[in-house]
């Protein structure tokens, strides 16, 4: 069948060209009959020995995917003509490796709220929570689609901050998806901060670790591929100016020109296509190396801003498949974990960080909050027995340690020694600098700061916390979450809550997991908005957290499922 | 059996705004030929986040880009933007689309011009810095690093303001935007509503999209002001619609 291919997709246009006057404006009027499959001669019987619909965000999603076909070296598939109306062309490929001919209908703009669709087999269904910017599905014989193959994120620019939490559900969600979805993260190494006036050069804007890890410990958990492919940018040859760097060298991953990024995505795409035609077996020593190569790339990726700046994170560090001497072996382990869809084992997995492991190698936890986005008694009354802070005063730390049950006022040793001889008393987090969570093992004393600071919580909440009657209660995980912008935007919080769900599984599990909303924009009906179940921001609150406290509304509830 | 047709006879519900940007986006993409005098500097559909404008710098073969443009009002990012090259004349189409006509705007020709030209606390693109430079044909940018000559730096802030043409247009899907007849033809009220609406917005084109027949092939339907369509850039323009071009 394939042999013949090329005869049905010959060409024939015609052109029809009118003009005429319309009161004192020109209106140029000109028809061609685009290139269509009616035009085609036996177009109807024109075969595709296999169909794919590549869904999008808008057309420029779309086109890039088509792009990554189009690198015919790498994916050894070569285009032969483009079919249908200009916006939903049919991109008809040839399989050089295989033979087959394969058409990959582009269906732009998904539209619409939610998982809303503008196609009638819309491909988001129920396993996503937001839209990816690719979703690619296979078009059955009688016009049905297979649940999605893929989902691809492609991002310009490396977002500032906490941005990249908003971007993190993605990947989560199609980890998560029954059948899960493989996923690729597509964003550049590193890029550069301006001024608002675009005139002045600020600084370097690194890759967060913590996405990647995230992405790397959903690979560890469910053997399934959720992949970050590197693009290298000019500013990666910028970075290493020496007139620029002076005094100061820009961290790039070390092994940076060894990557194969774009190119990897190219091959895995173009077996996870084959691997549907023709059935995974004969692609899975090329699937294995690839994925081994991305695995690589990101261990790398992970490794490099793990370990550097504001965004330390201490317990990954020294983590085992972190190991930089041991690389290609966890590589190699991840791999073959996602060939075989099968949970990491052993001391690779990153799944598996317990709570001693914060206890041992984390650090105390701080949370940096603005000032003019709470209440004053928020500060005075919750966050400063939370927030460990180096360069306060030793009236502020002594507040803070004895309301973890621990006596200094005989102690001879300072503070800061008293802390750390009872780190695993107080709030621990894993990342130095500015966190988002800690774990607490003294719940008891928690319960105490809450019921101070909160005297119309309910005592369900406090007993859910802690309460005599439980005993050998775990490590609870609080999450204090500013969430609410003063414009009532609740972005890019919502996507904090999954990010470290999907970073520490073990800890954040619903039972042990208290979120603190502390924004005074909170909306003071946030008890609508959580039973209506319209609220992102609330659903995913409600999916993860055993109990939420509204600082704003000094309350809160036990979530369904709490076990209190 | 999968046949181009039976997959072809998968449609959307709605088209809208994103319809109406991919069929523009399209047009210039697969028609190469017309790339010698026809570029997208940006294009920016619903949902993307592709903040990024690449203009050809006359007489030579370079090309350079300016991202990460904030959106401050009121000045307005267009939609898309085109570029005509021809001699020492820089001619910029600069594209406002939406659903519907009715969502045309007050002042929308000027708004869209200071994208480029600024306003008050908005430096335009013709007052910043490009920051990334290329040839022509190559996919390998460049950084254009803060210590470059002000001639390579700031060479369109540099250019003679007399070169640097915009023109504004208005696209939007017709209502119904969508025919079961694959060739219609176009009632007068259109073309009077829609010229009406180009001498009452002081911009210089308005083109509408309908999608026809049972692929839902879109059609357009433009109309030009004088100026513009006695400017060479028309006929450009016309060449690229040309193909969904309805009678």
């Amino acid at each position: 069948m394939a042999s013949g291919a090329d005869r049905y997709w010959s060409i024939q246009t015609v052109t029809v060209n009118q003009c005429k006057l319309h009161e004192r404006e020109q209106c140029i009027l000109t028809t061609r009959t685009l290139v269509d499959a009616a035009q085609l001669p036996h177009a109807k019987e024109a075969p595709l020995d296999a169909a794919f619909r590549v869904y999008g965000d808008n057309i420029l999603e779309c086109e890039h995917y088509i792009d990554w076909l189009r690198r015919d070296t790498v994916s050894q598939f070569q285009l032969l003509v483009r079919v249908g109306p200009w916006d939903r062309p049919v991109y008809v490929f040839k399989d050089r490796s295989m033979g087959k001919i394969i058409g990959f209908h582009v269906c732009p703009y998904y539209g619409g709220p939610g998982s809303s669709s503008m196609w009638p087999s819309g491909p988001l269904g129920t396993w996503s929570h937001e839209k990816p910017d690719v979703v690619v599905t296979r078009v059955c014989e009688d016009g049905s689609e297979t649940h999605p193959l893929l989902a691809v994120e492609f991002v310009d620019a490396i977002q500032a901050g906490n941005q990249g939490w908003q971007r993190s559900r993605r990947p989560i969600d199609a980890a998560e998806a029954r059948p899960p979805i493989w996923f690729m993260y597509v964003i550049p190494v590193i890029g550069w901060e301006r001024d608002s006036g675009g005139l002045i050069l600020k600084g370097p804007r690194y890759l967060p670790a913590h996405p990647c890890i995230a992405q790397l410990t959903l690979c560890s958990r469910l053997g399934v591929p959720s992949l970050q492919i590197y693009l290298r940018s000019s500013w990666t040859a910028f970075a290493r100016r020496p007139r620029l760097a002076g005094r100061r060298l820009y961290p790039l991953p070390a092994d940076i020109d060894a990557f194969r990024g774009v190119d990897n995505a190219v091959i895995l795409n173009s077996l996870l296509i084959r691997s549907s035609v023709y059935g995974q077996s004969a692609f899975l020593p090329a699937l294995r190396d690839t994925l081994s190569s991305v695995i690589l790339e990101m261990l790398s990726v992970a490794r490099t801003y793990a370990g550097a700046g504001e965004t330390r994170l201490p317990i990954h560090v020294k983590h085992s498949a972190l190991d930089p001497a041991r690389a290609k072996e966890v590589a190699s382990v991840y791999s073959r974990a996602l060939i075989e869809r099968k949970p990491v084992e052993g001391e690779f997995a990153l799944h598996k960080i317990e709570a001693d492991d914060f206890f041992q190698k984390g650090c105390l936890f701080y949370k940096d909050v603005k000032r003019k986005s709470i209440r004053p008694e928020f500060r005075n009354d919750v966050l400063s027995f939370l927030n460990w802070k180096d360069s306060a005063n030793n009236n502020y730390k002594r507040r803070y340690l004895e309301a973890w049950g621990i006596d200094t006022s005989g102690a001879k040793a300072l503070p800061d020694e008293i802390a750390m001889a009872h780190k695993s008393s107080l709030p621990v987090t894993y990342k130095e600098s500015k966190s988002e969570g800690a774990l607490v093992a003294n719940r008891a004393a928690l319960r105490t700061i809450l019921e101070k600071a909160y005297s119309r919580l309910d005592t369900a909440v406090l007993d859910w916390v802690y309460s005599q009657r439980r005993s050998l209660l775990p490590p609870l995980f609080l999450v204090p979450l500013y969430a609410y912008k003063p414009s009532g935007d609740s972005r890019p919080d919502r996507g904090l809550l999954p990010v470290m769900q999907s970073t520490f599984p073990t800890l954040l599990q619903k039972d042990r997991t208290l979120v603190l909303v502390y924004s005074k924009h909170t909306p003071p009906k946030w008890r609508q908005q959580l039973n209506e179940g319209n609220n992102e921001l609330w659903n995913v609150i409600k999916k993860i957290a055993g109990a939420v406290i509204v600082d704003r509304t000094g309350d809160g509830i036990i979530l369904a499922n709490g076990n209190c | 059996m999968i046949t181009i047709e039976s997959l072809l006879r998968y449609v959307p519900r709605l088209h809208g705004e994103q319809g109406v940007d991919a069929t523009l986006h399209m047009l210039l993409r697969n028609q190469e030929h017309l790339r010698e005098h026809l570029r997208e500097v940006s294009c920016n559909p619903p949902g993307a986040s592709w903040a990024r404008l690449e203009v050809a710098r006359p007489r030579t073969n370079e090309v350079y880009l300016w991202d990460h443009i904030p959106r401050v009002p009121p000045a307005k990012r267009p939609d898309s933007v085109l570029q005509f090259v021809e001699d020492d004349d820089i001619h910029f189409l600069l594209i406002e689309s939406k659903q519907h006509l009715r969502d045309i705007y007050p002042r929308m020709g000027t708004l869209l011009r200071q994208f480029f030209t600024g306003s008050a606390d908005f430096v335009g693109i013709l007052n910043r810095p490009a920051w990334h430079r290329k040839q022509q044909g190559s996919e390998e940018w460049e950084v254009v690093p803060p210590d470059a000559s002000e001639d390579v730096r700031y060479w369109l802030k540099l250019y003679p303001r007399s070169l640097i043409h915009f023109w504004t247009a208005f696209v939007f899907a017709l209502e119904p935007e969508y025919g079961a007849n694959e060739s219609p033809r176009m009632d007068h009220e259109t073309y009077a509503a829609m010229g009406a609406v180009l001498k009452t917005a002081s911009l210089d084109a308005i083109i509408a999209v309908r999608w026809c027949g049972t692929q839902h092939t879109p059609r357009v339907v433009l109309v030009y002001s004088s100026d513009f369509s006695m400017s060479r850039f028309s006929s450009r323009l016309d060449g690229l619609l040309e193909p969904a071009i309805l009678r």
